[in-house]
């Protein structure tokens, strides 16, 4: 068990890049265990100065770091779970909106198509009907508007004269 | 071969022809004009329904319609088209002398034709007052496209009905259909069908198919089928008001290994002269047509509209017709 002396200087050689008087203390600490091994010593040299020097950086890094790391603490099937739900869930979401797209599309036009031009004929035959009745009103006096043929059966009958 | 003769005031019934259908026929039961029990010929099977579909058309379409005589009359169709060369056409309808009834006279001339020699021809002609013969010919870039003659023969319950097509004597090739339908009750109508054809190309040299009709008429509706070698085609009429007509059709091709079902309508509005037909179809294709009559000039104008969802194809069309 003989204490080499000289072994407190090697022992920093590692980190000998940047002596600082902590740096220096921290070897003298460790010097007087020689059983300690290098490499730690080195590492808790290494962050502490990284940690001094690039504060902004480093803590972004650490925070994710963090959270991630706090994941690991949910067992693996229940992590896999989540996010097979909510791929899943964003796909459908994605597929329900197109499915919607397709659907109104076909709606809309076909009965733009079918429908539209019978709906606007049978409009503007009733519009046409009332200005009749509003123009023979205006002419023979109140009580004259006379409704005209029966419309026909899809639409109601227009409204008695007052 | 003689078919027996009515007993009683039956109307004069004409000598019947030596024609295909040889089965001596039952007199009717109390003397009634021969039109009322007379099914009508094969082809107007499904007519009522048919006549529900609209027809459409692509671009824009001018015709002018002229009666020069009372027999005469002649048109003048200019189409604008992406899809078929624009082009004019001229036709022609010459109407006889021999006046049937107050509304049919007969012969019947029909044709129109095209700058490049493209003719579409039809005569129809009585040659006897139980029999009459169709003609039509279609010759296309200077070639015989197709002919056809039809006999009809319009019994007092029945109809029979001769068709030769593409008779072409050089090459020994040619179509022949024969019908026959007979009233079998007030309602219903039975027939059959029986299709030839022979020629060099036909596998085997010649082939026939042979199908089953009928039709059975309600009060307010009409269902007809044909059942065959070729295939299935059912349609049903159904009238809803005075004005709203539904019909339904049911198209199955043996040999295409399709099948396809159409639903249409119409819907009239008299005051506004107005004449709608939409179609619906299991090929995803919606279509409609609109006829319009503006008064009191004798114009009409027809839109026409035909949207393919799986091709997503839109064809529209115009037309305006004079006369």
């Amino acid at each position: 068990m003989a204490t080499l002396i000289e072994l407190p200087g090697s022992d920093s050689g590692v980190a000998s890049s940047e002596v600082t008087p902590e740096s220096q203390d921290e070897v003298r600490a460790s010097s007087a265990d020689i059983t300690l091994p290098q490499v730690p010593s080195a590492d808790t040299a290494d962050i502490t100065d990284l940690e001094d020097d690039e504060c902004s950086q480093d803590l972004d890094e650490s925070l994710l770091e963090r959270v991630w790391g706090l994941t690991e603490m949910f067992p693996d099937r229940l992590r896999s779970t989540c996010s097979s739900t909510v791929s899943t869930s964003l796909n459908l979401l994605k597929s329900t909106y197109e499915l919607s797209r397709q659907v109104v599309w076909v709606a809309v036009s076909s009965s733009v198509i079918l429908f539209a031009p019978v709906m606007f004929e049978l409009e503007r035959l009733n519009v046409e009907e009332m200005m009749k009745q509003d123009r023979n009103r205006l002419v023979f006096g109140p009580g004259s508007a006379v409704s005209g043929p029966p419309t026909p059966g899809l639409m109601p009958p227009p409204p008695p004269a007052r | 071969m003689g078919n027996v003769q009515a007993s009683g005031p039956a109307p004069p019934a004409p000598p019947p022809p030596t024609a295909a259908a040889a089965a001596p026929l039952p007199p009717p039961a109390a003397p009634e004009k021969k039109e009322d029990d007379n099914p009508g010929p094969m082809e107007d099977l499904h007519k009522k329904c048919k006549d529900v579909f609209p027809v459409m058309f692509e671009g824009g379409k001018f015709m002018l319609n002229k009666g020069l005589s009372n027999h005469f009359q002649v048109s003048h169709t200019v189409n604008f088209s992406t899809i078929q060369p624009p082009g004019y056409r001229f036709g022609a309808t010459f109407v006889g002398t021999q006046q049937v009834s107050p509304s049919e006279a007969y012969p019947v001339m029909l044709g129109d034709i095209d700058p490049s020699g493209n003719l579409n021809a039809s005569i129809i002609h009585q040659l006897h007052p139980s029999v009459r013969a169709k003609f039509v010919a279609q010759i296309q870039q200077s070639k015989w496209q197709a002919t056809q003659l039809t006999l009809d023969w319009r019994g007092t319950n029945h109809t029979t009905s001769l068709t030769l097509g593409n008779v072409d004597l050089v090459n020994g090739s040619g179509v022949a259909v024969t019908h026959y339908l007979q009233q079998v009750t007030k309602r219903l109508a039975l027939g059959t069908e029986l299709a030839y054809q022979y020629g060099p190309q036909v596998p085997g040299g010649h082939i026939a198919v042979h199908s089953v009709a009928g039709r059975y008429t309600g009060d307010n509706f009409t269902a007809s089928g044909t059942l065959g070698g070729t295939g299935v085609h059912l349609c049903y009429y159904q009238k809803a008001t005075e004005h709203l007509q539904f019909g339904v059709e049911l198209e199955t091709s043996l040999r295409m290994q399709e099948s396809v079902a159409s639903m249409a309508y119409q819907l009239e509005i008299p005051k506004a002269n107005t004449v709608f037909r939409g179609t619906l179809d299991t090929n995803w294709t919606v279509g409609a047509v609109m006829e319009k009559k503006l008064m009191p000039l004798p114009f009409t104008l027809a839109l026409s509209a035909m949207l393919n969802h799986p091709k997503n194809q839109f064809r529209l069309g115009c037309g305006f017709i004079i006369g």
